[in-house]
């Protein structure tokens, strides 16, 4: 498992700005009024799609697979997670209206705002701790 | 004479050569390095080193080696020939494609490689290839990444290689299955970054196959 200082901080800062990229664009890609069931698919390649680029920054400084997987794992999870808070919203919003009972979440996590870049750079955090493990796992295993 | 598949291929990494030391100097090989100079450290009698590339690994390299470094971009071995003239011992560089070596057979004790089957063409014909020139009884030690058997990973390089195969690697390959089915017996399969970065070592027959 990767030990050195200067690149767990720099798996953390990819990851961490590759999810609040993916959220924020595919926040103002996907519409409310979308179905949550067509949201969430297209939210996943397009998270995907923004990681690309974006983790490709990231390789120069600080690897290249070790990057690039994170990267493109953390854009899927980031960009389904804002398309369907996206597509999801307009329905909390409608049941607040009629008298719904979570009033404030709609504000708390729409995701074209800082909330939503929090949100998926949280997601980042996430995974890069997952592969963290996954890695400490697989890289004890010999054939 | 080159045939296409060949002039392709050393155009694809005579245009990578440009630029090739900026993208992985910093990042990718200082990560890697610990790993490989522990590869590298098992170099003994004679040595062919596959796919020489700018050099980077060079300084990798365990002192007074006698080593063949050979690579198909001239491009690439022109920037490499600065390094190789640093290295403390017998290190010569070749113009040569993996699939047609010029060396005879059971020519070197071990053969080692950096990064470089996910990028040949045809890779099981290369590691025959590297068979032919190994002893009976000859060490392959590479360090290469690969495919995944894992979701998601797997789905994210099988996504990537159609992209990457245009500027260079190919992100999917069964290096180790390769290995194998180019009659080379493996010994130890290593992982360095979850199942996609790995070192593997292998032997070659005692004896030649027929």
């Amino acid at each position: 498992m990767e030990r050195r200082p200067y690149f767990v901080l720099g798996d953390l800062l990819s990851c961490t700005v590759t999810g609040a990229a993916a959220a924020l664009v595919v926040a103002r890609l996907v519409s409310p009024a979308w179905s949550p069931w067509l949201a969430m698919p297209v939210g996943m390649v397009l998270g995907m799609l923004v990681a690309l680029p974006v983790s490709l920054i990231f390789v120069v400084p600080f690897g290249f697979m070790e990057v690039l997987l994170p990267g493109m794992l953390v854009g899927m999870l980031a960009g389904m997670w804002a398309g369907m808070e996206m597509s999801m919203e307009v329905a909390i919003e409608s049941s607040t209206k009629v008298g719904g009972f979570i009033p404030i979440l709609p504000r708390l996590a729409a995701p074209a705002n800082l909330h939503g870049a929090a949100a998926g750079a949280l997601i980042g955090v996430g995974v890069m701790i997952l592969v963290y493990a996954m890695n400490a796992r697989l890289t004890r295993r010999a054939l | 004479m080159a045939n296409s598949a060949q002039q392709a291929t050393r155009q694809k990494w005579d245009n990578a050569a440009k630029n090739f030391d900026l993208i992985s100097q910093l990042g990718p090989e200082r990560r890697w390095a610990p790993f490989k100079r522990e590869l590298f450290s098992a170099m003994q009698g004679k040595v062919l080193f596959l796919a020489v590339g700018t050099g980077l690994d060079i300084r990798s390299f365990p002192p007074g080696q006698d080593i063949t470094g050979i690579d198909i971009s001239p491009k690439m071995l022109e920037k490499a020939a600065a390094r190789a003239a640093t290295y403390p011992g017998d290190l010569r560089l070749q113009e040569m494609d993996v699939h047609e070596m010029s060396f005879e057979a059971g020519s070197f004790d071990q053969v080692y490689t950096s990064c470089t089957f996910c990028s040949v063409p045809d890779p099981v014909h290369g590691l025959e290839e590297l068979r032919r020139v190994l002893k009976p009884g000859g060490k392959l030690r590479m360090f290469e990444h690969t495919g995944s058997r894992y979701y998601p990973f797997r789905l994210m390089l099988d996504l990537m290689t159609p992209l990457s195969r245009k500027a260079g690697p190919e992100m999917n390959r069964d290096t180790v299955s390769n290995v194998a089915r180019a009659g080379f017996q493996i010994r130890e399969v290593r992982n360095i970054f979850l199942d996609v970065v790995k070192t593997i070592t292998a032997e070659a027959p005692a004896k030649p196959a027929l």
